[in-house]
């Protein structure tokens, strides 16, 4: 009955978010479930900026078509990374355990509904700057810990 | 990839793909073997491997990683499922043509010279599921 229901529930993990404007500068950064500490995060954010570029290139180099733009996710046996860019140039990147699915969808909603809407539409921002919004940033804490519980 | 990106063996399966030079060869095992890395240093959690599969819009690679370094990397169509299996696989056939060739010498340049003179009866045992389409073999050498 309802046990077995629960046992077939998944739980995504979903460790960390960066966003990258498209000059590489990191605007911001959260970790929800993160559990191994970087010495510096200025310097991994730096580091995983660089690894998206050259991801980039090199899926876009081996590739054997000619229409690849972009790469959408790597795995390692621990986490999986996703990465998505706007037309604007923003760039999302989210780590997950690796069996998370439909991850692309979360960081479109995260873009679209609370990006958008707290940040760019905020007449005080400025552009290319760290953010540091409770609005926005209350609201992805919300939307991210209703993924992270069971769901079916 | 070997510690100076030295590339062993590749070859390309399907056709109608675009192929490269040699040094363009080089150049994807040194990048990939480097990106392998880094994937394990900016890991969230503690104790990751390595890279072991990406996916971009248009197809998937796959990479197998043996306990002393070396690495197996296949490029296949966006559906393939088993990339690592199959890789599996070939490192059993290159352990058996290659490692106990008593010909083989891991530090030659051109260290799949001895392979050219045997029969060659590679068989994948394994399906990969949709389509196989290049595969790069990079090793280690001691």
């Amino acid at each position: 009955g309802s046990l077995l229901l629960s046992l077939v529930r998944a739980v995504t993990m979903i460790f960390d978010l960066y966003i990258y404007n498209r000059r590489g500068v990191c605007l911001y950064y959260k970790a929800w479930n993160a559990d191994r500490k970087h010495k510096n995060e200025g310097e991994t954010q730096r580091l995983m900026y660089g690894m998206l570029f050259q991801m980039r290139q090199f899926v876009r180099s081996i590739s054997p078509r000619a229409d690849t733009k972009t790469f959408t996710s790597y795995k390692t046996d621990k986490y999986s990374l996703h990465f998505m860019e706007t037309t604007s140039g923003f760039m999302f990147v989210m780590n997950t355990d690796p069996a998370a699915r439909d991850v692309a969808d979360v960081m479109r909603h995260i873009y679209a509904e609370i990006f958008v809407e707290y940040v760019i539409r905020n007449p005080l921002y400025e552009p290319q700057t760290p953010i540091d919004y409770s609005l926005f940033k209350d609201n992805l804490d919300d939307y991210v810990s209703s993924l992270s519980i069971f769901r079916s | 990839v070997n510690k100076a990106g030295g590339l062993i063996y590749h070859r390309t399966f399907v056709k109608d793909v675009k192929l490269f030079d040699d040094n363009t060869y080089l150049r994807v095992a040194s990048t990939f073997h480097g990106m392998h890395a880094i994937a394990r240093q900016l890991s969230p959690t503690k104790g990751s491997s390595g890279l072991s599969s990406g996916q971009a819009d248009t197809f998937s690679m796959h990479c197998f990683q043996t306990l002393t370094g070396t690495k197996f990397f296949v490029v296949a169509d966006l559906h393939a499922r088993d990339g690592e299996s199959l890789l599996e696989n070939v490192y059993e056939v290159f352990v058996d043509y290659a490692l106990k060739n008593p010909f083989y010498e891991a530090r030659d340049a051109d260290p799949l010279r001895a392979l050219r003179h045997q029969p060659r009866r590679h068989h994948c045992r394994v399906q990969l599921q949709g389509t196989l389409m290049k595969i790069v073999v990079v090793a280690v050498v001691p």
